[in-house]
């Protein structure tokens, strides 16, 4: 059987979107835990940071509405659940490729959402599976993808999704620095899907001397720089 | 034959949270919504005596054999019914039969590279053809999985019992895509798309099988040879698709114009032998209600053989002589509308109200040629789990045939039971479930 | 024997470049019996990759395709043809496959009574035709059956010929679609072949007339789904549009 090397449009898309989907559903798990704990005993200040921007629509009212809805509320687009659903939306058209075994992780982490969706589980330590199986999911992807770049791309979206969330958070230029450092990395390996022009733009704007998050047009023009980086 | 199954009947449900976890679904549209559900498994296997599948086996291939010459007869020199075993009008009239396949010679004379043939277990112990699929049978992949996961639940059944291995399905069909292939390029499986009812099988297949899982705008037709598109216009030639699209929407600038599930001008990349299809276009002729009948006529015309396997009691109302004895019997017969497919045109005599049986009764009489009727066979039930008891339910076994070079019988097989106890109707598309089939070794 | 000059011209623009096309076209006369193709040139888009062959009813078709964008594609067919008076002889082709109705020519009732002998039988239809169904250019689509003509009485050459056709079968008599030129000036134009026993005769069910001179065949088939002159497909959103000219005229 001869080996097909391509990759085709829609395949790419689905690598990329995957990487950024499933990365989501880790990034987002961590900062709940963090805003959930802030929650128990602090004030509204010491967790409002956290809840206007994870709840950026403003779509919450209290905080158990917060809660659930963080976790389960697949209409709400920054969930852990539609981020774990368009994951998987996106993995099942890759089965040949990640393979059954590395799509299984997925499929179970969709089940055990649904499943304490279901019984109103508030509690968000019953979802350690979920961070578990990602990460299960990553050293299973890249054991079995035989196709470097099919690798590459997923790797890449889940690295622009990285850096998406420290812009978001406003981490430190320090963190953003390394975190641009390390997608560049694997963009580099497929040089045909990055848009030149914009990698330029980035470059110019992430050094110490310009980076500013609280300046509003800086931290737009970032954001949507990384957002149109990847072609596909 | 000492068969141990109680370990295996245990895991049932953790068996079945595995299938869950491997994402072993089928798709159904109720009502215009498309629905995925798993498909549910039974740890009971249906189990073939070795000598049972000797003689399965013999008369599948022969079955499949003589389904190819047809086929190549079809579309050539018409010797079947130049001869009058077959009669025209049951060609030519066929929804199946399609005339830009006229002359179009496929590599190895083979038409039906996968042939699903459905058999039932009378309980006098008979085995029957219920149904030949050569079109896009589907449904290998789910004891196959299944093997994989009882296999991992429970070693030790598989350690006492001799089975024969069945999880070479994919290799049956990566070693016939590679014969058709012929090194001309990769190979791909054709998928209409993810919301296609056997979407788990096409992606399970390419997994597997090593071919590449396409979707009809990844490939295209350029100075008459097939290609794979890759992003920014690198392109890879294809040799072999394992196509899961109908007939009819294959080439829209031949057949249904409208279809998006097609490839522009692929018909004519085959007709110059550029590119292999599997199965072949042109297949429903020979799986056609109405054909079924001659099948066995078919072994003795091009093989001038006994048929080994025998076809469930058969009439043909076309025939003066079956017209007589269908009407006549026809409260105890199953009816089968010609046109119809997935078990919605059929209807049982013995279910019919007295008006219901004399509209029938006339629809025979007036349009002989669109019905086919057959003796009810009792299947041999099947005990199924149900919670914590077993219960007995009608199923069928679905054989699948590979033809490349060589004509290969998979030793195994899908077997359907029904939803309903007494339901004679199993099908997939209208709920049940399935069981992995042993074939024992000697 | 008359001479023709004909031109076949097509021009497809779309309002943007679309990434991918393929087409199939038959804009050739075949050659046969009472019709002799004597010149012939094909103008075909450049960049555009396109291969000769024959459908199953051999008849001459030209496949191919863009996957480059494009926004233009163009052909133009021309040549002379000498013919002969109008009888296609019978080349052994399955005569069952043309006395079936197929979906564009299926008719439930039964409208006519005809002459036994087919040649008058058909004159029957076309003075029918001709009384009973008005030539109405934008009644009906390229998809149109003959029963839906039938109900509302009213189309172009196509529909037309797929009545004619679906009367014909009802009889059992043979009959095909066909494709081709009519002297004059205009569009491509459709008419009916009928079996005698012997040969294939033609007939005009839109002018009601049996063929003689001063028609050039391009393809045949069941119906025009069998045979249509081009049919296209691309990808993307643009709006297509055609522009046909035909010429045929006797030398």
């Amino acid at each position: 059987m001869t080996r097909n090397h391509l990759i085709s449009a829609t395949k790419a898309n689905c690598l990329y979107w995957l990487g950024r989907y499933e990365e989501r559903v880790y990034i987002t798990l961590h900062l709940l835990r963090k805003c959930y704990d802030k929650m128990i005993d602090g004030e509204l200040e010491d967790y409002a940071m956290f809840w206007t921007r994870l709840d950026a629509n403003g779509v919450y009212q209290s905080s158990e509405e917060f809660t659930f809805g963080m976790m389960y509320d697949g209409d709400n687009c920054a969930s852990v659940m539609a981020a774990q659903t368009k994951a998987m939306d996106n993995a099942i058209l890759l089965r040949e490729d990640i393979m059954s075994e590395t799509l299984s992780y997925l499929e179970m982490s969709v089940a055990l959402m649904k499943e304490c969706r279901e019984r109103k589980e508030m509690n968000i330590i019953a979802l350690q599976p979920i961070i578990d199986w990602s990460l299960a999911f990553w050293g299973s992807a890249e054991q079995r993808l035989r196709n470097h770049k099919a690798l590459y791309i997923m790797m890449t979206g889940r690295n622009v999704e990285n850096l998406d969330m420290l812009l978001r958070f406003d981490y430190s230029y320090e963190r953003v620095a390394l975190a641009y450092d390390s997608l560049k990395r694997y963009l580099h390996q497929i040089p045909t899907i990055i848009d030149d022009h914009i990698e330029g733009q980035l470059n110019h704007l992430i050094i110490k001397e310009h980076f500013n998050l609280t300046d509003v047009e800086y931290r737009n023009k970032v954001l949507k720089f990384i957002n149109q980086l990847v072609r596909v | 034959m000492n068969i141990r199954i109680n370990e295996l009947v245990d895991s049932c449900n953790t068996v079945n949270k595995w299938m869950e976890r491997f994402g072993v679904r089928f798709g159904v549209y109720k009502h215009g919504v498309f629905n995925e559900q798993l498909f549910p498994f039974d740890s009971i296997p249906r189990i073939i005596s070795s000598e049972d599948w000797a003689y399965l086996e013999r008369g599948l291939k022969q079955r499949v054999t003589a389904l190819n010459k047809f086929l190549w007869d079809v579309y050539h020199d018409k010797r079947i019914i130049k001869d009058g075993v077959v009669p025209k009008e049951f060609v030519y009239s066929s929804k199946g039969y399609i005339p830009e396949c006229e002359g179009i010679s496929p590599k190895s004379g083979v038409y039906a590279h996968i042939a699903g043939i459905d058999l039932v277990e009378g309980k006098d112990g008979q085995w029957y053809v219920l149904e030949d699929n050569l079109r896009i049978p589907s449904g290998a992949s789910y004891p196959m999985i299944a093997r994989e996961i009882t296999r991992k639940v429970s070693p030790q059944t598989f350690a006492w019992n001799n089975v024969a291995e069945n999880r070479d399905y994919a290799k049956l069909l990566a070693t016939m895509m590679a014969e058709m292939n012929d090194g001309r390029g990769i190979s791909v499986i054709l998928t209409p798309g993810r919301y296609n009812s056997a979407y788990f099988e096409h992606s399970y297949f390419a997994e597997k099988t090593g071919a590449t899982l396409a979707y009809p705008g990844d490939l295209f037709v350029e100075d008459n040879k097939v290609y794979y598109a890759g992003i920014y216009k690198e392109k890879t030639r294809v040799g072999s698709i394992y196509r899961r699209v109908s007939d009819e929407f294959m080439d829209p600038l031949l057949f249904e114009a409208s279809s998006l599930l097609g490839i522009p001008n692929v018909m004519q990349a085959y007709k110059a032998g550029n590119v292999a299809l599997i199965n072949a276009i042109g297949n429903g002729v020979a799986d056609d209600k109405g054909i079924y009948y001659f099948v066995p006529k078919m072994v003795e015309y091009y093989l001038g053989e006994k048929p080994i396997l025998q076809n469930a009691p058969t009439y043909l109302p076309y025939f003066e002589k079956d017209c007589d004895y269908v009407l006549k019997n026809i409260q105890r017969l199953v009816i089968k509308d010609v046109s119809e497919a997935g078990g919605y045109g059929v209807v049982f005599g013995k279910d019919l109200s007295g008006k219901e049986l004399e509209d029938l009764t006339e629809l025979v009489r007036t349009e002989p040629r669109r019905w086919i009727a057959q003796e009810v066979i009792d299947f041999k039930d099947l005990e199924i789990l149900e919670n914590d008891e077993t219960v007995w339910h009608k199923a069928d076994l679905r054989a699948f045939v590979v033809s490349g070079k060589d004509v290969q019988v998979w030793k195994s097989g899908l077997t359907r039971f029904s939803r309903n106890p007494d339901s004679f109707v199993v099908n997939s598309s209208q709920g049940g479930g399935f069981k992995d089939t042993w074939v024992m070794g000697s | 024997m008359k001479r023709y000059l004909y031109n076949y011209q097509t021009i497809v623009e779309f309002s943007e470049p679309v990434p991918l096309h393929a087409v199939m076209l038959r804009c050739q006369p075949i050659n046969n019996a009472c019709q002799m193709v004597e010149q012939e040139h094909l103008v075909l888009s450049p960049d555009y990759w396109l291969q000769a062959g024959q459908d199953v009813y051999y008849n001459r078709i030209l496949f191919g395709g863009a996957n480059e964008p494009h926004s233009v594609f163009s052909y133009v067919s021309t040549g002379i043809v000498a013919t002969d008076t109008y009888v296609v002889k019978y080349c052994g082709e399955n005569l069952f496959l043309f006395q079936q109705p197929t979906p564009l020519t299926v008719i439930s009732d039964r409208v006519l009574t005809l002459r036994k002998n087919c040649i008058e039988a058909s004159y029957d239809i076309c003075q029918w035709l001709n009384e009973n169904i008005e030539y109405q250019p934008q009644a009906t689509t390229v998809d149109t059956t003959a029963a839906e003509v039938l109900k509302s009485r009213q189309g172009v050459c196509q529909d037309f010929a797929h009545l004619m056709i679906a009367f014909c079968r009802q009889q059992g008599i043979p009959a095909r679609y066909v494709n081709g030129f009519l002297e004059g000036e205009g569009e491509t134009h459709a008419w009916v072949e009928i079996f005698d026993g012997y040969n294939w005769l033609g007939f005009d069910p839109t002018h009601n007339r049996c063929i003689t001179d001063g028609y050039v065949k391009i393809a045949h088939g069941r119906d025009a789904a069998d045979c249509p002159v081009s049919r296209g497909m691309y990808t993307g959103s643009a709006q297509q549009k055609t522009m046909i000219h035909v010429t045929l005229h006797q030398l």
